[in-house]
């Protein structure tokens, strides 16, 4: 079996919790890393050297001050898949080593769903809106900068999406143009993860469909205004879009009445944004 | 409403009550132009750090501040969960002043989200946001032991979502050291009742 980097981290702290947690059952010190290499022995007869395994683990420093993953031999990852899915410890279910891959049923049902039987030529390729679009905005006390990336279109309009969140403090936010990568990585304050997928329908509009790659929790954005569109063979330079996660809670105790709906608009029109191509 | 002898926090009208209060108090904060730094030095950091805790014990135990056992019956409290949403977003976005800012004024560190249960401590360690994390580190109030829906503690998330492999071992020693402290046996996910 070859494992993907996904899988590989999954195991990485597998190892890293036994190592952490686990305590000798006779003298009650705690584990170290050959410790470790013996349990994987017993469980899997292969013999994974305890400083390979830290290293595994744990990572190399490089000369830059960061830290590089070591991965290891076939047979190793192997056994130590087997120790780590081993019942008898606990530490991870096959399921979690198993692949999230998105669902594209759901995305080929919709789009053939959306399909216009008297109108199946597309008059936008969807190749032209694959690459990096960014966004950044103020929210709250943030600067927040998403970087929304469009990927491997196929012809029928599927779009694989990856997006990036990064918050900022304001000051450094308002730099941000101005800073080189390494800058902005220093100064950055968080970083969420999304993955998911697009479809884009006949009539050109973007249905995006993402989830948070810790929680699972889903974000949606909606194209709501296209630049010559009908006319583009070239490149789309940027998107706008509706972004939309929970609707939008009213504070006060009264029902939904018209009276209430200039301040839906307003909340709703806080959700719009620009991305521009930036790759 | 509490008698004068009876804890605010005895009864659901003066628990409704402190939840409001809690609100009051955060709004004002948030109305400041700026935030008082916690304290430049790790001394100082943890003087501050401990005049709060003990603000805080005392306020507890007048029942004018919330303590983490009333948690469970504010669960489908209005207030108390945008209250919490807004902290936890902070926690997401490496807000550390505003983190710092609601638990100085007795806002629960350990308040978990309703659907995912993550805490703060959980969420800044999966976003690498290290300024939010020693600021729940040196507040000295939060618990190590609690897991996400997924039965996952911070250092597990630090270590898969935040790729960092320095903040998952802090935490993991500190995980380690609580359930010692506690008697728990600690392992990667929770034991299953047979």
């Amino acid at each position: 079996m070859r494992f993907s980097d996904w899988q590989l981290n999954r195991l990485r702290d597998a190892l890293r919790a036994y190592h952490k947690f686990g305590r000798d059952p006779v003298d009650g010190r705690h584990y170290n890393w050959k410790d470790v290499s013996e349990a994987i022995f017993l469980s899997a007869e292969v013999e994974v050297p305890p400083e390979r395994l830290r290293q595994f683990v744990e990572g190399v420093k490089t000369q830059s001050g960061g830290r590089r993953l070591l991965t290891m031999q076939d047979d190793r990852l192997e056994a130590i898949a087997k120790f780590a899915t081993d019942e008898d410890y606990g530490l991870i279910s096959e399921g979690e080593l198993r692949e999230h891959a998105p669902s594209w049923h759901a995305a080929q049902r919709l789009l053939e769903y959306l399909k216009l039987d008297f109108d199946t030529e597309r008059i936008l390729p969807p190749s032209t809106l694959e690459g990096t679009f960014r966004n950044g905005r103020i929210d709250e006390d943030n600067y927040v900068v998403r970087e929304l990336t469009l990927q491997r279109a196929s012809d029928d309009g599927l779009i694989q999406l990856v997006q990036i969140e990064d918050s900022y403090d304001l000051l450094d936010g308002m730099q941000f143009d101005d800073f080189t990568p390494a800058k902005r990585e220093e100064v950055r304050e968080s970083r969420v993860l999304y993955g998911g997928w697009a479809i884009l329908t006949p009539e050109g509009n973007l249905l995006m469909f993402l989830k948070k790659e810790r929680t699972g929790n889903n974000c949606y954005y909606l194209t709501i205004a296209a630049e010559n569109w009908h006319s583009l063979q070239a490149p789309a330079a940027a998107l706008a879009l509706l972004r939309h996660d929970y609707p939008i809670e009213t504070n006060e105790e009264e029902p939904l009445e018209p009276k209430r709906l200039p301040g839906i608009s307003e909340t709703i029109g806080n959700n719009i944004a620009l991305f521009r191509r930036v790759a | 409403m509490p008698t004068f002898l009876e804890r605010q926090t005895a009864t659901p009208e003066g628990l409704a009550l402190a939840v409001a209060e809690l609100r009051a108090r955060i709004e004002e904060r948030r109305k400041a132009a700026w935030q008082p730094e916690l304290g430049e030095t790790v001394h100082e950091r943890q003087m501050h750090w401990t005049l709060i805790a003990d603000r805080r014990a005392s306020k507890i135990a007048q029942g004018e501040f919330i303590e983490d056992e009333l948690l469970p019956q504010l669960r489908d409290d209005k207030e108390m969960n945008r209250l919490g949403r807004e902290f936890l977003k902070a926690a997401e976005r490496g807000n550390a002043p505003a983190v710092g800012a609601y638990i100085e004024e007795g806002f629960p560190p350990n308040y978990q989200d309703r659907q995912t249960r993550e805490t703060a401590l959980h969420i800044s360690a999966a976003v690498k946001a290290r300024k939010v994390l020693r600021v729940l580190l040196d507040c000295g109030l939060c618990n190590f032991l609690l897991r996400d829906k997924g039965g996952r503690l911070a250092s597990e998330l630090a270590y898969l979502f935040g790729h960092d492999p320095a903040a998952a071992r802090l935490l993991g020693t500190k995980e380690r050291k609580q359930a010692e402290a506690q008697g728990i046996t600690l392992t990667r996910r929770p034991k299953m009742s047979p």
